[in-house]
């Protein structure tokens, strides 16, 4: 019997397609917990797509390792007016197949986003749809738009692609468009993608590295397992936050951390007739213990949040006080608020099954209960989560504001002109003094007029809390000993690979 | 024989037409919008309704469903809404890891099984079978979550004999395929069990060892032979149960099988893959249970007279 199964596992090695590591001194393997949906610049909507992007392409403008802007392909940018806006471009940068990068591909670029023939819409067409014409002389790009929006210059990202390929559909296949990036992807299957180094890129300094394989690994356990045994070099992000003592504890490991731009909230129904109340809200927010849940849940890992923005950028208002834990002022606000019964009132809070974010629901639950308020937790699946939270079907709920490094989120989660499904005021906040303040943000071309503007937001939202801002959960990278040179990047991006040795 | 099976096979129509109909009202009934998926959160409400206009989702339900049966019968399941590939592709892609791993599930069901419930049939009542029950028992109580995982962390990490996950060599089948088998080999150790009991009581079993006939040729030749007919079923049954439900074990091994196809396609509302694959696995319940019957039929010539 067993002379019969050792026969048929030999013949399933011969037939099987060997999708092994491929090994090498000079290969770098990561585990990612989802594969890209698509391997396109024009239509990344996701990080990890991003992530790919950042590694292929190259962009007019690129984030620093604390999310803010730096010049990329863009060697230069102005805002002539708020409604005109010129990038000068690097010379004598090249895509891998060794064509020079011109202003022409970087106009063709963002001119298919303005293409309505196509199978499948751009999910990044709606942010291009704003710039009316794009002229081009030598190596100097102007873009003009229809209204102004000086938030517009993050959407400088997009990875460039040639002219020759800029009209055609959704790039699915590797190797059909060259890139300008440190890497160029060479393989890509539902369990592995494989990137080799760009030996034509001159935009920064070459990788030091001649291959990169993601492999894409669904499962937690089996990822931690994976890198414990040396099968996988880094994970980002990708281990559960309770293992990290343990890990840092291991001789092969190493876990670096870095702040994220990520920033946790729990958002309140305000038409809910409980919610709509601001001391109720406010006591919510007094009874909530964030050092404890930051403490056991998280595993030090965040940082208490006052606003969506993070402390990097220039628009975070540094005069914001943190929310202190005050139950007993808690208690007084729902009295005050006509609440005095043992048991004042009842909520619901619905959140996602992701595991810590049902611990982190039901810690909050048990704080909340101990001044009287009773919560249903309620886990989701997150097609219906999302579904209820857009449709107003919730009281609490809570989710993160991901990788947001201009102020101009600030419209889109709190503007009264961003109800869904138009935008992400979920909360059905309404506040025309600041939808004021935002309009008037969004269209300054003076930064400090602008930056005043968005503290005078802030001091709003924190005076009303239409949300009760969380934490900023921190990066984290589980490394194998022996790899140098890795540095998170607050937003996620993997761009310092390229200086990866091993 | 023929008759038998154009029976059979006309039978299988009202279950198609309503596993189609069913396949094509899917992004109906379950919540989410699919422009959402195409579109992302920060789409206008006038670019999803471009979107849903252009798929065809604006249209009346019924004509949907008819637009559904028209590319399904032209063997056309769509375009996926995230990576636009073919779903047919996607699937014949997936499928071949999918069948190879239940296969070799199977076989190792079969192996560690069948004797495990004949040892337990001979010694039926002793500590043997106590033994052999016990650990069938802990078989089909064991999730397969909770085994790949133990799997991993003794034979992989542990001991360092065999790969984490992935489908590459022969290595790499082992752990996988002990994780789905050994429920299995649970299931066919009981039912050889009681068959074998059972077997073992017939008069021809009696005759033969009156006759001198040697132990393990009764045992071989005359009980095992009329035991696996039940076996036949209960194979037939769980071969599609392994084929559509190696989700977790795909998951867990990083197996590139249909399992976890379809479970990605569920997380980002990607419904021409949901409804492909939905299809695809009815079809594989419908195929194995039709060629169980036949099997059965064949092996047991009582079942088509009592048909006909």
């Amino acid at each position: 019997m067993a002379y019969a199964l050792a026969i048929t596992m030999a013949l399933l090695s011969f037939t099987a397609n060997s999708k092994g590591a491929l090994a090498g001194p000079k290969t770098i393997t990561l585990a990612w917990e989802t594969a890209p949906r698509t391997i396109d610049p024009r239509f990344t909507i996701d990080a990890k797509s991003h992530y790919l992007s950042d590694l292929q392409n190259c962009s007019l403008i690129n984030f620093d390792e604390n999310g803010q802007i730096i010049g990329s392909l863009a060697k230069s940018w102005a805002w002539l007016d708020n409604k005109n806006l010129e990038v000068i471009i690097k010379d004598n940068i090249t895509f891998s197949n060794g064509d020079k990068v011109t202003a022409q591909d970087v106009k063709a670029t963002y001119q298919f986003f303005h293409k309505t023939n196509l199978k499948k819409p751009s999910p990044l067409a709606p942010a291009f749809k704003k710039i009316t014409k794009i002229a081009t002389k030598a190596n100097k790009l102007t873009f003009t738009f229809a209204e102004p929006d000086v938030g517009f210059l993050q959407n400088l990202m997009i990875g460039i692609v040639p002219k020759k390929y800029a009209s055609q559909e959704m790039f699915t296949k590797p190797g059909s468009y060259p890139g300008c990036g440190p890497f160029t992807l060479t393989q890509l299957s539902s369990a592995q993608l494989t990137l080799e180094k760009n030996k034509k890129y001159n935009l920064s300094s070459p990788a030091k590295i001649d291959r990169v394989v993601i492999k894409i690994v669904k499962d937690e356990l089996t990822r931690y397992a994976k890198i414990q045994k040396g099968e996988v070099d880094i994970i980002e992000n990708g281990v559960n936050r309770e293992k990290l003592a343990g890990i840092e504890k291991q001789v092969q490991l190493t876990v670096v951390k870095k702040s994220a731009l990520d920033t946790t909230y729990l958002g309140f129904n305000m038409k809910d007739p409980i919610l709509r109340k601001a001391q109720v809200r406010r006591a919510i927010a007094h009874a909530i213990n964030r050092d404890e849940i930051i403490k056991y849940i998280l595993k030090n890992t965040a940082t208490k949040a006052t606003t969506i923005l993070t402390e990097g950028s220039p628009f975070y208002n540094k005069n914001l006080k943190q929310i202190k834990y005050d139950p007993a002022l808690a208690k007084k606000l729902l009295a005050q608020a006509g609440y005095k019964n043992k048991i004042r009132f009842e909520l619901n809070y619905k959140t996602t099954t992701n595991t810590t974010r049902v611990s982190i629901a039901k810690a909050i639950a048990s704080q909340l209960a101990k001044v009287g308020i009773k919560v249903k937790v309620q886990p989701l699946e997150w097609g219906k989560f999302k579904s209820d939270v857009e449709k107003g079907h919730v009281q609490m709920w809570s989710l993160s504001w991901v990788g947001f490094k201009d102020p101009d989120i600030y419209r889109y989660a709190f503007s009264s002109e961003s109800f869904p499904p138009n935008g992400g005021n979920r909360g059905w906040y309404k506040n025309t003094t600041l939808d004021k303040v935002l309009q008037e943000a969004k269209i300054a071309s003076d930064t400090k007029k602008r930056i005043a503007l968005y503290y005078q937001a802030e001091d709003i939202i924190a005076a009303e809390l239409p949300y009760v801002f969380l934490w900023h959960e921190q990066n984290f990278a589980v490394i194998r000993k022996g790899i140098k040179g890795f540095r998170l990047y607050a937003d996620g991006r993997l761009s310092s690979l390229k200086d990866v040795t091993k | 024989m023929l008759s038998f099976c154009i029976k059979r096979l006309i039978g299988l129509i009202p279950i198609g037409v309503g596993v189609v109909t069913l396949a094509a009202l899917l992004a109906h009934v379950v919540p989410g919008d699919p422009a959402d998926s195409i579109l992302g959160a920060y789409a206008t409400l006038e670019d999803k309704n471009a979107l849903n206009k252009q798929l065809g989702l604006d249209q009346p339900i019924f004509k949907q469903i008819l637009n559904y049966y028209k590319q399904v019968l032209h063997a056309d399941l769509g375009q996926s809404l995230i990576t636009q590939r073919d779903v047919t592709e996607l699937i014949a892609e997936r499928f071949p890891a999918t069948i190879e791993l239940a296969i070799v599930s199977i076989i190792v069901a079969i192996f560690i099984g069948v004797p495990l419930g004949i040892l337990s049939a001979l010694f039926a009542g002793g500590i043997i079978d106590l033994g052999a029950m016990f650990i069938a028992l802990l078989g089909v109580a064991m999730p397969n979550f909770w085994l790949g995982s133990m799997l991993i962390l003794f034979f992989s990490i542990h001991l360092d004999w065999l790969p984490v996950s992935e489908r590459g060599g022969w290595q790499s089948y082992i752990l996988p395929s002990l994780t789905m088998g050994t429920a299995l080999a649970s299931v066919l150790s009981r039912m050889t069990r009681n068959s074998m009991l059972d077997t073992l009581k017939e008069d021809y079993v009696r005759t033969a060892r009156a006759k001198g006939v040697p132990e393990y040729l009764v045992i071989l030749k005359h009980v095992l032979k009329n035991a696996a007919l039940p076996l036949v079923t209960i194979l037939g049954l769980q071969f599609s149960v392994i084929l559509t439900g190696a989700v977790i074990t795909e998951v867990i091994f990083d197996w590139p099988g249909i399992g976890s196809l379809v479970l990605e396609a569920v997380k980002t509302r990607d419904y021409p893959i949901i409804q492909g694959c939905l299809l695809v696995f009815s079809g594989i319940y419908l195929v194995v249970n039709l060629l169980t019957d036949i099997l059965y039929a064949w092996i047991d010539p009582r079942i088509k007279y009592k048909s006909s």
